[in-house]
């Protein structure tokens, strides 16, 4: 039964991982709170299940659903973003949330208030026996996901030059510039890259938790936790942040149900007392 | 942040023209637009709560509508589970909202913009989170079945929708009051000290942390005084009313009225629930159309509704 349920927090943790590391990555770069990253992780999965439903391939929709989401990312940038990136927080935070609206409505128009679900494709859809336990070997895949991506943005980040430009422009903006890096070319892709990651961990999960309006609000102010937890900014704090809160979360739901929702907020209340910065303070 | 709006003479003039307007709406409306008056009222006094701590603080909370919320589930709990007077309970539950609101504040009042924001967030969460599992506060149901204050020794009765609201109307101008008072008094100054630069209000020895840490405890109770008036308009409470989203939709509020200027946050709150109500009347992609409107009103008006009136009265020469 541990096992289980050290699964099952470990998949949820690599869903919040995927939409906070975008998520702090933006913050990192723009010092911008995006409260519309919920609803990008919602497009991403209403995009996933129109792909399914027209070309009844799975596969397809893990493709194209996050390439999608990025490009509604890019958009956003491109008309949005772009401009306010020196305002003052609250009329991003405002901004963000004008976004949030036009979100759920445009889903709504489109796809319709009903719920829906997508099927794991075939290959995944039997359960695996671990240890006379058996589980689905889907959610195993969704965790197989989260370590790929942390491991490519390791990779990406930490060794190739385009991961040292990011790192530069994080660090300082204007010593980039000064070097010739292009930093809103920087921004646009990486801005785009974290909506991308937002519209995989839709994509993802739409098979275990499936598809409804609604699904932005459920995950963005635990996102935003994982985010001010881990430390805003920080690939690392993103992915410890994650991991607190998902098996916080998860085990609390099964050892404590009556509390499970306030201990994220107390584990989120503690570490701001003794860490105001998060965890990882950049 | 930059200063906000201070025009103590145009505030005047907009809130009188305010309340005037409000009263004649209560008299020639029916029942359905007294109600609709209280309500505007209430979330007027919720807006000038934010305005106050956005504009004169700099801090911007998210996590507003738990004092809503707070006020809200206290005047319930006190006057249907305690037996005490709606009257008083609206009383000790703005003492609750202030009182809670001072022991957060002390932790929370020195963060940084972005991370206020944030931190307010997750405790206005917390705290939803809390009221939709809390058996005491009727989960997810809500509490009904709760009373408006007996005024019947004034020989007023507060169940008619007309008194309801000029009892709204009478809060209002006392926390209409009460905020220009503060803004134009010490404190305010302080405020707008520690606003404008803070570094330098610890070095000629301000008491940064104790000034904000009332200032958002004064707010929290206006707040809080709004969530009363709330319960005892409607009856019920649904924890709905604590999510962030209403904290966001108040901000929205004071930003189309125009930040800092107190009677703006009235306007605002006025406007955004009129076109809020007759969208959702017409059309069901309102929430669509609103999004596009906050936007622009974020992007393109910067002092909002009442940017407009200064400039239309400067046109005109006064």
């Amino acid at each position: 039964m541990l096992l289980i349920q050290f699964l099952n927090a470990l998949q949820f943790s690599m869903t919040l991982f995927l939409l906070a590391v975008g998520l702090t990555i933006i913050f990192g770069l723009m010092k911008i709170v995006n409260l519309a990253h919920g609803s990008l992780y919602m497009i991403g999965a209403y995009v996933g299940l129109s792909i399914w439903t027209y070309f009844d391939s799975f596969w397809l929709a893990l493709i194209f659903s996050p390439l999608i989401t990025a490009l509604v990312g890019a958009f956003l940038y491109y008309i949005l973003f772009r401009h306010i990136q020196n305002a003052d927080p609250m009329k991003q935070v405002l901004l963000t949330f004008g976004l949030i609206y036009i979100g759920l409505d445009s889903v709504r128009l489109i796809w319709g208030t009903m719920s829906h679900s997508i099927s794991a494709p075939e290959l995944l859809s039997k359960s695996i026996i671990l240890i006379n336990n058996p589980y689905p070997s889907y959610r195993l895949f969704v965790i197989f996901i989260g370590i790929l991506v942390l491991i490519c943005l390791y990779f990406i980040l930490e060794k190739t030059v385009i991961g040292a430009k990011v790192r530069a422009s994080v660090d300082d903006p204007e010593a980039a510039k000064l070097l010739k890096i292009n930093t809103d070319k920087i921004l646009f892709y990486t801005f785009s890259f974290g909506c991308g990651l937002a519209g995989l961990a839709g994509i993802t999960v739409a098979p275990i938790l499936g598809v409804e309006p609604g699904m932005d609000m459920e995950v963005l102010v635990l996102t935003l936790i994982v985010v001010v937890v881990g430390g805003p900014g920080s690939l690392k704090g993103a992915l410890v942040g994650a991991l607190l809160i998902g098996f916080v979360d998860s085990f609390g739901k099964v050892y404590i149900p009556q509390l499970a929702q306030i201990i994220i907020y107390a584990v989120m209340a503690l570490t701001l007392l003794f860490r105001p910065d998060g965890l990882y303070k950049r | 942040m930059r200063a906000v709006n201070y025009n103590p003479k145009l505030r005047f003039q907009i809130m009188i023209i305010l309340i005037l307007l409000s009263i004649i709406f209560n008299i020639f409306g029916g029942y359905f637009t007294r109600f609709f008056v209280a309500e505007i009222i209430i979330l007027s006094i919720f807006a000038i709560s934010l305005d106050f701590i956005a504009s004169r603080g700099g801090m911007v909370s998210l996590g507003h509508a738990m004092f809503l919320g707070i006020g809200a589930y206290a005047t319930a709990i006190l006057s249907i589970n305690y037996g005490i007077p709606p009257f008083y309970a609206t009383f000790f539950s703005i003492l609750i909202g202030l009182f809670i609101a001072l022991l957060i504040g002390y932790f929370i009042v020195l963060l940084d913009g972005i991370f206020f924001i944030m931190v307010t967030l997750a405790l206005g969460e917390m705290f939803h989170a809390w009221v939709f599992t809390s058996e005491l506060l009727g989960g997810s149901d809500g509490i009904t079945g709760i009373m408006r204050p007996d005024l019947s020794f004034l020989k007023i009765d507060l169940n008619t929708p007309i008194i309801f609201s000029f009892y709204t109307i009478f809060w209002l101008i006392i926390v209409y009051n009460l905020i220009s008072r503060i803004t134009d008094a010490p404190l305010g100054r302080n405020l707008d000290a520690i606003r404008q630069n803070s570094e330098r209000v610890s070095a000629i020895g301000g008491y940064k942390k104790t000034y904000k840490a009332i200032a958002f405890s004064i707010s929290a109770g206006i707040a809080s005084l709004a969530g009363s008036l709330y319960v005892q308009l409607n009856g019920f409470i649904s924890p709905e009313l604590t999510h962030w989203t209403v904290s966001g939709e108040g901000l929205i509020m004071i930003i189309v009225g125009g930040i800092g200027s107190i009677s703006g946050a009235i306007l605002g709150a006025s406007v955004v629930h009129i076109i809020q109500h007759e969208l959702s009347n017409i059309i069901n992609w309102w929430m669509l159309v609103i999004g596009f409107g906050f936007i622009l009103v974020v992007l393109f008006m910067k002092d909002g509704l009442w940017g407009l009136i200064e400039s239309i009265k400067k046109k005109l020469g006064y």
